[in-house]
């Protein structure tokens, strides 16, 4: 579904991205965690076609991640949710209707809206929602894409218990309807039970890439405790 | 739904609800017909008023804003090659560059959107430059529309040829190819222009009228984007001619030109706008909240501000340390330069008794102030919590935040004061009060910013900020231009009248420092 070759970004001087390597396949939930500035987010930026890579080569459902066939394949959901603040949130969710072409929207959406309390604001402008309640209408905008592969950028930040609940339900639906999930997090407890595999990223490399189970089996510890030993500098 | 359709049918939702919220907000509508009223005010005022003005016709007019104009145009372009301003807003980052569009039609709507944002600001910009001399020159409506579009397309122009060189730039891995071409630019503009100062100052001797004969030297007008914007601009005041048409028609190929070869090459676009998209929604969220507006470079300035300050007086600190990191010193600031400029303007131009120049400029620079520096620092700290966290007497936190500002106040009054005297070489006895009356005046302004807080809810002071600022203004000085006004009729003399004023702002500010600690007690954090 998703495949990263040899991918580097540069900015200026600076190395974000070191010839990170990975692939995906339907079914397959990926955690991809790291410090702040490890180059997560840069990834995932760079998957979505908001960066260039500067070096290697990224290819969503084997077209190359720019392309219109590829944006047609996969939702981001980006780690801040600056939507449209002039835009209620039901003309949020027609817009992505109509650059996705989805039909029959509403029903597909409605019940995604009860499960974040968002049914009886449809009608409030971008402006007026609060910060979580824009993640949680970036979230629904991302589910309605109904993509075959979902980037999901820090997608708990802000968002409430109730909502977190949600977020990680959904998550878990999407693998069971053989979606594929990228999700980068620093909330380890909430992807600890829905990740197949886990890649980590220190300084632009990636130090850990392998299956939770593995993973589990080598450090017998919980994802938190095993992020911090790979991750710790000593 | 085809690419272009979806495009605008977004802009079209947005202008809709833009539009609906307007009507719904009455609050909103007062404040937008408030500036519309006073714009016309302004506009109308200058226009009538110039009846008998002859200031348009005068040869030095049109030779400042000759040389103004090619100044202005050759400085914009050559910074708007060096950055990009073609930015988006990061919803359509976040959501419109990740859906299956052609990232080439959304460049084509957003590069088509700003020229009615272009023709807009140059309207408004062209309104207040010559509506003082719009009785004398008498323009016709093609005249008149022939400079708004001659000054627009620079704008539009170099905003498009920028960007195309961005492009470029980023497509072939051409690293230094903007900072080559603003070079090319720079010396294509600016080596005529010298030499023909040069031939100026042969002629006539070294005077300000060589600058700007040198400047308007008719060749100048062949250099490409900004001579051609220059002539264009100056059919308001030249007439129209058959060169107008020409450059005209140059300027609109050159334009529909780069708007083709952008269209051409911008398949990749997305990561260079970024950067921009991102600084200008901080900038805007910056302006809402009415911070200052501070580039990359003032942050990262190092000071160092040696204070042994301690609790409210840490406020002092602080803004010692923002203004040596965002000014050319502590105490003389770019408003001290506007207000030599202002007062070299008004001698120039002014045709007042030169006796009350000091008055005049003091009073525009207040004008200036509080128009466009409305949002004082006292304001932004009002909305951050340790504004109210930070144990000390809410009179002294309020003293220390402003004490700064008052100072550079006081000192740009002396500064105006100071060299109007010696300009028009006159000296009056209440020259020495005037910069304490009109700092009395200012510091009333800057100690009452935090009533209107208590009394309006913060959402509606925002909305309608101008309209409470003047009435703070109006209702806070209204004791002291009325005892002005009495003294001044009965006694007629500025000192006294001016010592009147003092007294009595002194008195007023010192009550609205002391209900401080009492009404503190009311305020909350805004947000």
């Amino acid at each position: 579904m998703l495949r990263v070759e040899n991918v580097s970004k540069k900015f200026k001087k600076l190395e974000a991205v070191k010839s990170v390597s990975f692939e995906m396949f339907p079914g397959q939930v990926i955690g991809i965690l790291g410090p702040n500035g490890a180059g997560k987010s840069t990834t995932i930026k760079m998957i979505a076609g908001l960066l260039r890579t500067t070096e290697g080569k990224i290819t969503i459902d084997g077209h190359l991640n720019r392309s219109i066939e590829a944006k047609k394949k996969f939702a981001y959901i980006p780690e801040f949710p600056e939507v449209y603040g002039m835009l209620t949130i039901d003309e949020h969710l027609n817009f992505i209707a109509k650059a996705y072409n989805i039909q029959d929207w509403e029903s597909f959406i409605i019940p995604y809206l009860e499960r974040f309390d968002l049914l009886d604001k449809r009608t409030k402008l971008g402006k007026e929602l609060s910060k979580g309640m824009q993640q949680k209408l970036s979230i629904c905008m991302g589910l309605l894409t109904q993509g075959d592969l979902y980037l999901f950028d820090e997608p708990m930040i802000g968002l409430d218990p109730k909502a977190i609940r949600e977020a990680k339900m959904i998550i878990q639906e999407l693998k069971d309807q053989n979606k594929t999930i990228l999700i980068s997090t620093h909330l380890l407890d909430s992807i600890e039970n829905v990740c197949d595999r886990v890649l980590v990223l220190k300084e632009g490399k990636v130090i850990v890439d392998s299956d939770m189970i593995t993973l589990k089996e080598q450090h017998q510890a919980s994802l938190e405790d095993i992020f911090l030993e790979v991750t710790s500098d000593e | 739904m085809s690419d272009y359709k979806l495009l605008f049918h977004l802009e079209k939702t947005q202008f809709k609800n833009r539009f609906k919220e307007l009507l719904t907000q009455p609050k909103r509508l007062i404040m937008y017909l408030l500036y519309i009223a006073f714009m016309g005010w302004i506009v109308g005022f200058n226009i009538f008023n110039s009846k008998e003005s002859t200031i348009g016709e005068s040869p030095n007019f049109k030779l400042y804003v000759g040389a103004g104009a090619l100044v202005l145009f050759a400085f914009t372009a050559t910074s708007m090659i060096k950055k990009s301003s073609l930015h988006f807003k990061l919803s359509d980052i976040n959501y419109l560059f990740t859906a299956p569009v052609d990232n080439r039609k959304i460049l084509m709507i957003a590069l088509l959107k700003r020229i009615p944002t272009y023709l807009l600001t140059t309207v408004y910009t062209l309104i207040f430059l010559f509506s003082i001399v719009f009785r004398s020159i008498a323009p016709s409506a093609a005249e008149v529309f022939v400079t708004i579009v001659g000054y627009s397309f620079i704008f539009l122009i170099m905003e498009t040829f920028s960007f195309l060189l961005f492009v470029i730039q980023a497509k072939w891995h051409m690293e230094n190819l903007r900072s080559r071409v603003r070079k090319i630019f720079s010396l294509v503009v600016f080596i005529p222009a010298l030499f023909f100062i040069f031939k100026s100052i042969q002629e006539n001797g070294a005077t300000i009228n060589s600058l700007l004969l040198g400047l308007n030297e008719k060749s100048l007008d062949f250099i490409p984007i900004i001579g051609w914007g220059r002539f264009l601009l100056m059919s308001v005041l030249n007439g129209l001619t058959s060169m107008s048409v020409v450059a005209l028609i140059i300027m609109t190929l050159l334009y529909v030109t780069l708007i083709i070869l952008t269209y051409r090459f911008a398949d990749d676009y997305y990561e260079d706008v970024i950067e921009q998209s991102e600084k200008m929604a901080e900038l805007m969220a910056n302006a809402k909240a009415g911070r200052t507006l501070r580039t990359s470079w003032q942050l990262k300035k190092k000071v160092k501000v040696v204070d042994k300050a301690v609790y409210g007086q840490a406020f002092n600190w602080k803004r010692k340390v923002l203004l040596l990191k965002s000014d050319f010193s502590l105490y003389f600031s770019i408003e001290t330069l506007l207000c030599l400029v202002i007062t070299g303007g008004l001698f120039i131009f002014g045709s007042d008794e030169k006796r009350y120049m000091p008055y005049v400029v003091s009073g525009m620079y207040f004008y200036i102030k509080f128009l466009f520096f409305m949002q004082s620092h006292l304001d932004e700290e009002l909305k951050k919590p340790y504004f109210y966290l930070i144990p000390d007497a809410p009179m002294k936190k309020i003293i220390a935040t402003v004490k700064i500002d008052l100072i550079r106040f006081f000192i740009n009054i002396v500064l105006i004061v100071v060299l109007s005297s010696a300009l028009s070489q006159t000296f009056e006895s209440a020259y020495i009060i005037l910069p304490f009356a009109a700092t009395s005046v200012y510091s009333i302004m800057l100690f009452s910013n935090y009533m209107f807080n208590i009394f309006i809810p913060p959402k509606d002071f925002e909305r309608l900020s101008v309209l409470f600022k003047m009435i703070q203004m109006i209702v806070l000085l209204l004791p002291s231009i009325i005892v002005s006004i009495v003294i001044g009729v009965i006694m007629k003399n500025i000192l006294i009248t001016l010592l009147g004023m003092l007294v009595v702002n002194g008195i007023i500010s010192l009550i609205v420092l002391m209900l401080a600690d009492v009404l503190f007690e009311k305020l909350e954090l805004t947000k």
